[in-house]
């Protein structure tokens, strides 16, 4: 669930609540001890910040986006899953942590991240997992091919078809960056270990609780799309769904990747684009 | 996930119609283009454009101008090959083309394959002037595909 709050009353025997350290001091502190993490919310410098509706003990942002390529990849459909699989149009999930502040972005992060996030916006420091430059593999049975976390991932920034944005606090940010970091040297599977995958267990890395996206125990972007509309009609705050209406996915294939590639901007509209144009619906 | 991966195997080997079938040797062929009649590869951006229609000839222009937009395509994940370029749109300055056609008055659609983009550092940046060497899509005086990228 999006938006967890993990303010928590005044806890004057916690580290965090000592005025006389500073805020890099007291994440050093929180990140030995997660108790006191969420209590950062409590001192007094970062009052302005709750009075303001900005919840001072999450000064972060876990950002999961999802882009597709084709209408549908259900392995209910296996021709059309078959024919989507086969032309690499799968789409693509991927993350970005954001400090919507970046003053509170504190010295300890991990130097690998410090430069993106300080540029700042909700694709400040983006990844993805992505198979190497073989391409993945469609065969069920040797799948696993090399992969990578791609830093920035900006391939299909702006043009996401959902997303969801979790609050987080630095503990978190740093669980999310550690799993990042670990994955690195990952194998890329397209079946079992892929960008969705990757994005699902980011989310699970900071303790939140991740929309489904996955069918028949394969994660992929459409199934995410589907589990981040689903978390929208519920009510979950923190969501941006496209309505698809009126996308040609072979248009949008062929404007990436055909004959004709770059030509056509009309068959790959931004987020943006179908936003104004009345498509995309935000909670 | 072995189970998964079994019913998958199952499943598009009962969709199958090719050679292409999982659990054999794995022909990286290229899909078929939309109606399933061609195997032919895709050209990449580099060349897309340039044959254009039939007896046309590429029209290279040399111009400069500041970048207004910038977007990266993204790589196809199945086809590292495909993909990967990059769209500028440019507020073109200066203009020549060998037609000796007017510059287009709406700004430059410059389409930037990756291999030319992968030569710039740092990458096509909003706001900034490039030196372009280009060729003009066929048919399309305001598109054109990049041969060369020079920030100024």
């Amino acid at each position: 669930m999006p938006s967890q709050s993990t303010r928590r009353e005044a806890d004057t025997s916690s580290p965090a609540s000592t005025t006389s350290t500073t805020t890099d001091e007291r994440f050093e502190q929180a990140r030995g001890n997660g108790a006191a993490a969420a209590d950062l919310s409590t001192s007094p410098e970062n009052g302005l910040d709750g009075a303001l509706g900005m919840a001072a003990g999450t000064p972060a942002k876990l950002h999961v986006y999802v882009d597709l390529e084709a209408q549908e990849i259900s392995m209910w459909n296996p021709r059309e899953a078959k024919k989507n699989l086969e032309r690499g149009a799968v789409g693509h999930t991927w993350i970005a942590l954001e400090y919507p502040d970046v003053s509170q972005i504190p010295d300890t992060v991990h130097p690998k991240h410090a430069g993106y996030l300080r540029q700042g916006g909700k694709y400040a420091d983006s990844m993805g997992f992505w198979p190497g430059d073989e391409g993945y593999s469609t065969n069920p049975l040797n799948s696993y091919v090399s992969g990578r976390v791609k830093q920035p991932d900006t391939s299909h920034q702006g043009r996401e078809k959902a997303s969801q944005s979790y609050d987080l606090t630095h503990e978190e940010v740093g669980k999310v960056i550690d799993y990042a970091e670990s994955k690195r040297g990952a194998k890329y599977s397209v079946y079992g270990y892929n960008c969705t995958s990757f994005a699902k267990e980011s989310v699970e890395a900071a303790g939140k609780s991740a929309p489904s996206m996955s069918t028949l125990g394969i994660a992929m972007p459409n199934a995410a799309y589907e589990g981040i509309k689903k978390q929208q009609a519920n009510g979950t705050e923190g969501t941006m769904v496209d309505d698809l209406d009126g996308l040609d996915f072979d248009a949008l294939y062929e404007e990436r990747y055909g004959n004709t590639a770059g030509q056509n901007p009309d068959a790959d509209p931004t987020t943006q684009q179908r936003e104004d144009a009345g498509h995309v619906k935000r909670t | 996930m072995r189970w998964a991966a079994l019913w998958l195997l199952c499943s598009l080997s009962a969709g199958c119609t090719g050679s292409d079938a999982p659990g054999g040797t794995e022909a990286r062929s290229p899909a078929p283009a939309e109606g399933g009649s061609s195997s032919t590869p895709s050209k990449s951006p580099a060349t897309a454009g340039e044959a254009g229609e039939p007896g046309s000839e590429p029209v290279g222009v040399h111009c400069t101008g500041s970048v207004l937009t910038a977007r990266e395509s993204p790589p196809n994940k199945r086809f590292p090959d495909r993909g990967g370029h990059w769209i500028l749109e440019v507020q073109v300055e200066e203009w020549d083309a060998a037609d000796e056609s007017a510059a287009p008055s709406t700004p430059l659609r410059l389409i930037v394959p990756r291999e030319v983009v992968e030569s710039l550092v740092p990458r096509p940046v909003e706001g900034e002037r490039y030196d372009v060497v280009a060729k003009l899509v066929a048919g399309k005086p305001d598109t054109a595909t990049a041969d060369a990228l020079t920030r100024l």
